[in-house]
Order: structure tokens, then C-alpha cells, then sequence
């Protein structure tokens, strides 16, 4: 793997989102975790999953007792909830909140964890999200610097990660007006949508960039900064290997993001009977087929690369 | 020539490809794309109805004139590219036509330079045609004697070949030939 950010002094965040439950958000953000550390990077992953965290689990490790409300609520430095996880190079950050909602969190205690992060030492924070399109999850997804979205070939999984990228989207875009001083214009051009004739993200970006120069030229960056990174999880057949890029293709051509197709990996039962013994998948079956996929997908993250496949 | 460089990444990038694309990833992704976009696919179902039928039809209008001026122009383009640097499209596309056609007799390890030119990994065989990875191996190193009775072996010659995108009759000849010698 590359040395990218061997000369950068704070970590590399990662977040892991796609909007439906039981895709593998937590199994692949566990297991590209462990690849990493495997390659002497020092890696902290972060289970967001507030509320659900279950990423000890795949770990085969008890459900830590100190967890990120003790950040939130007692203002315990992040660097002290770091649980040693067993296995070099990698520890981990709970979630788990016990005694708060997960939506009562503010924006600026948000903020103010992802600051924290960006001072913790290690390479590289591999943050899960969970599942759902809340706008707690969104805020994480967009703070980070990669966003990853993990999906699986089944229409209703397909259904919840394109609204969970037009939230992401519609709350970036709703950010950069609100800096410029435009709050509401984005949801108040939505909210009249029949008037302005769109039917779709796409219609409202050109009506927004029509709206001065300078928005234009701010929606421009916006677009060119948004880069998603797609996981097809559960690949059963080669169909389901080329879903990938079909789905790529929907978002750039439909919803006009700039998305890559950067891996997928292929079902095993072992996977469940792993986290059922407590005993991680890719160092138990570090020569399975689907543990190598996770390699290959970890180093295409972090060298930018997609899957490029020809049958 | 500038232009020509210009225009081909712009279709390369409707094809949703790579500027060092081969000609082989290009027919590949313009026909995944033409059938994405014409026969549907659970990818576009939940997006469907929030655009018009006009905007996929303008997808596919779109996919096709790419296609059509890179078949076109792609050797020039290839050719006219960054010049004395031998440029990876150029080369790669070259390379592919100019190895696969210089093979006389498509024997294990022939099939095998194939698949690797093609950048086809074992796996994506295995998925595509269901011969286990085991009898791949031994097909592409010529065991013939742990593969099983012949008339497996010609169906899993012939599938493979397909996948290879080579000629399946006359692959399913010559390896049969030696399969028989083999044994």
C-alpha cells in the first residue's frame, strides 16, 4: 500500500454509511480495519452506530464500558475511550450511548468530535455509521475526508442508498448556501418545486447554479468535492459483481455525483459463523476468497483505484 | 490533436471509463452500460420514476455517439497520443490484438496469457462460468490427467473460451487434441 498520508500529522477519517441495516457496514468496516493494521498502519475504528453499535462483536470482543457518551456527556478525552482491541495497530471507539438519545446530539458536539478525532494519533479512523438516513449520520458522512457506502444486490438495499445519497447531497448543498448566507434557499426552491418545474436532484442543482455566478461557482466545487466509493457486499454470482458498476453509472448519469465502484465482496457463510465464535473473518479465513477481496478493496480505497473488470 | 485527446476523454469518461481505457474495456462497458440503460436493471428500478423516459433515452443517445466516434477514432487518438512516451492505451489495446492473435495453438498456458492480458482474475472465471477453481488451475496448467471425462472438459473449454471472448470451436479443438495425447 501506499504511504499517502505518511506525512500527514492528523488521521485519515473514513466513514462508512449506505443507508439500509444489515448490509455489512459493520463487518467491512471491522475487517478493512484489521487490513490496515495488518499493514503496521495504526488504525482506530470508531463505532457510530449510535445507539445499534455492535462492532466489538466482530472483533470478538466485549461491548467496551467506556464508550463516546463518556465524551459527550463527561467530556472524557477521545484518546482515553480507546479500547485496546487485541490484535496491533488497531483499537477501538464505542458508541454505544446508553443513557442519551442518539438524535439529542448537537450539531456543534458533532463538530466538535470530528475536531477531536483529527487530533487522535493514528493513520487512519475508520468511522461506522449504522444504518439509516438521519441527519446525525449525514453530518458524520460528510465530515469525513473519504465516504464510503456499503451496499447489497437486493432493490430494497439499492432503494435506501440512493435516498441516503440525496440527503447527503441535499444537506451539502443546503451547508453552502447557509455559508453564503442563502439559509433556506435550497429547501425553499425544493419546497416550490412544481413551480420551478423540477422533478429530481439533478433539476434543482441546474436551477440552483442558475441562481448568480458566484452560487455557480460554489455548486462547481461542491460537485467536483463529492466522491463517493462503492462496496457491493454479499456477491453472489458475476451479475452481481457488475451491479457495481451499474450503480455507479445511476449515480453519476441520474443523480450527476462522481462516484467509484471500488470493491465488492463475495458471500460466505463463514462470515456469520466468525461472528457467532467471536473470531474476526479476515484473520480466521485471512485465505478465503472473500478475505482477499477485502485486501484488494482496503488497497483500492486508499490508492483510489475501482474495480476494473472485463468478462 | 489536442481536440482529438479532449473529445476522447470526454467520451471515455460517458463510457465511465478510465483515459487509458483498452478498446476491449471499451465494448465491454458501452454494451453493460446500452443494456443498463434499455433493458433495466434493479440498479435504475428505485430511481426510475423521478426522471422522465426522455432522460434515460438522452443516457443512451449520449452512450452511443461515445461509443460510436471512439470506434472511430481510437487507434488515431491511440496512435497521436503522448508521443515518445508510448501512451497505455495505445499500448494495451495493441498488445491485446497483437498476442491473442499470435497464438497458433491455445493449449493451458496459452488460455491462461489470455486471461491475464485480459486482466481476468481466476475468480471472476470461476463466477462466470461455474468451473471450480481447481479445474480452472488445471486446465491452464495442462493436468490433464485431474480433469475429468472429455465431454466435461469440452463444455468447460468452450464456456472459458467464451468468457476470454476467443473463438470457442477452434479453442475446444486444439485443447481437446493435447487433452487426448495427455491422458
Amino acid at each position: 500500500m501506499t504511504d499517502k498520508v505518511e506525512d500527514k500529522k492528523c488521521p485519515e477519517i473514513w466513514a462508512v454509511g449506505g443507508g439500509k441495516g444489515g448490509t455489512g457496514k459493520s463487518f467491512f468496516s471491522s475487517s478493512t480495519a484489521l487490513c490496515l493494521a495488518e499493514t503496521g498502519k495504526r488504525v482506530i475504528v470508531v463505532d457510530a452506530d449510535l445507539g445499534g453499535a455492535n462492532i466489538h462483536s466482530f472483533l470478538g470482543l466485549k461491548r467496551p464500558r467506556v464508550t463516546l457518551s463518556d465524551f459527550f456527556e463527561k467530556k472524557v478525552p477521545l484518546s482515553d475511550l480507546q479500547v485496546s482491541t487485541g490484535f496491533d495497530n488497531l483499537s477501538l471507539i464505542s458508541g454505544d450511548l446508553q443513557s442519551i438519545e442518539s438524535d439529542s446530539i448537537k450539531y456543534t458536539q458533532k463538530l466538535k468530535l470530528f475536531r477531536h478525532l483529527r487530533t487522535l494519533d493514528a493513520d487512519f479512523v475508520v468511522m461506522d455509521l449504522g444504518a439509516g438516513s438521519h441527519n446525525n449520520t449525514i453530518d458524520s458522512f460528510i465530515n469525513a475526508d473519504r465516504m464510503l457506502v456499503v451496499t447489497v444486490p437486493a432493490v430494497t438495499a439499492l432503494e435506501n442508498l440512493y435516498q441516503f445519497i440525496k440527503n447527503v447531497y441535499f444537506r451539502k448543498l443546503k451547508a453552502a448556501f447557509a455559508k453564503k448566507g442563502l439559509k433556506d434557499r435550497v429547501i425553499e426552491t425544493w419546497r416550490n418545486r412544481e413551480l420551478h418545474g423540477l422533478s429530481n436532484l439533478r433539476d434543482l442543482v441546474e436551477h440552483l447554479r442558475k441562481t448568480s455566478e458566484a452560487m455557480d461557482d460554489v455548486l462547481q466545487s461542491e460537485v467536483d468535492d463529492f466522491r463517493l466509493q462503492i462496496v457491493v457486499n454479499q456477491v453472489k454470482s458475476s451479475t452481481d459483481i457488475h451491479l457495481g458498476a451499474s450503480i455507479r453509472s445511476v449515480v453519476r448519469k441520474y443523480l450527476g455525483l462522481n462516484a467509484e465502484y471500488t470493491g465488492y465482496i463475495r458471500y460466505d457463510e463463514y462470515i456469520l459463523r466468525c461472528l457467532n465464535n467471536g473470531t474476526p473473518f479476515v484473520r480466521t479465513y485471512g485465505y478465503s476468497r472473500s478475505a482477499k477481496e477485502i485486501e484488494t478493496l482496503t488497497r483500492n480505497i486508499i490508492n483510489d483505484r475501482q474495480v476494473r473488470e472485463v468478462i | 490533436m489536442a481536440e482529438m485527446t479532449e473529445m476522447k476523454r470526454k467520451c471515455l469518461e460517458t463510457l465511465e471509463l478510465p483515459p487509458d481505457a483498452t478498446m476491449l474495456e471499451i465494448k465491454t462497458a458501452y454494451q453493460h452500460l446500452k443494456d443498463l440503460y434499455t433493458k433495466g436493471s434493479i440498479a435504475i428500478l428505485p430511481i426510475e420514476d423521478e426522471y422522465p423516459e426522455e432522460a434515460k433515452e438522452e443516457i443512451v443517445r449520449k452512450i452511443d455517439e461515445a461509443y460510436k466516434w471512439l470506434t472511430l477514432n481510437y487507434q488515431k487518438t491511440g496512435d497521436a497520443g503522448e508521443s515518445g512516451s508510448r501512451g497505455g492505451a495505445s499500448r494495451a489495446s495493441g498488445a491485446v490484438r497483437e498476442e491473442v492473435s499470435q497464438i497458433e495453438e491455445f493449449d493451458g498456458p496459452a488460455l491462461r496469457r489470455v486471461r491475464e492480458i485480459l486482466g481476468i482474475e481466476l475468480g471472476e472465471v470461476e463466477f462466470s462460468t461455474k468451473i471450480s477453481l481447481q479445474h480452472i488451475k488445471n486446465i491452464e496448467e495442462g493436468n490433464y490427467r485431474a480433469l475429468p471425462e472429455e465431454v466435461f472438459v469440452k463444455g468447460y473449454i468452450a464456456s472459458y473460451a467464451k468468457c476470454l471472448g476467443l473463438d470457442g470451436p477452434k479453442v475446444v479443438e486444439h485443447y481437446l487434441k493435447r487433452y487426448r495425447n495427455g491422458r
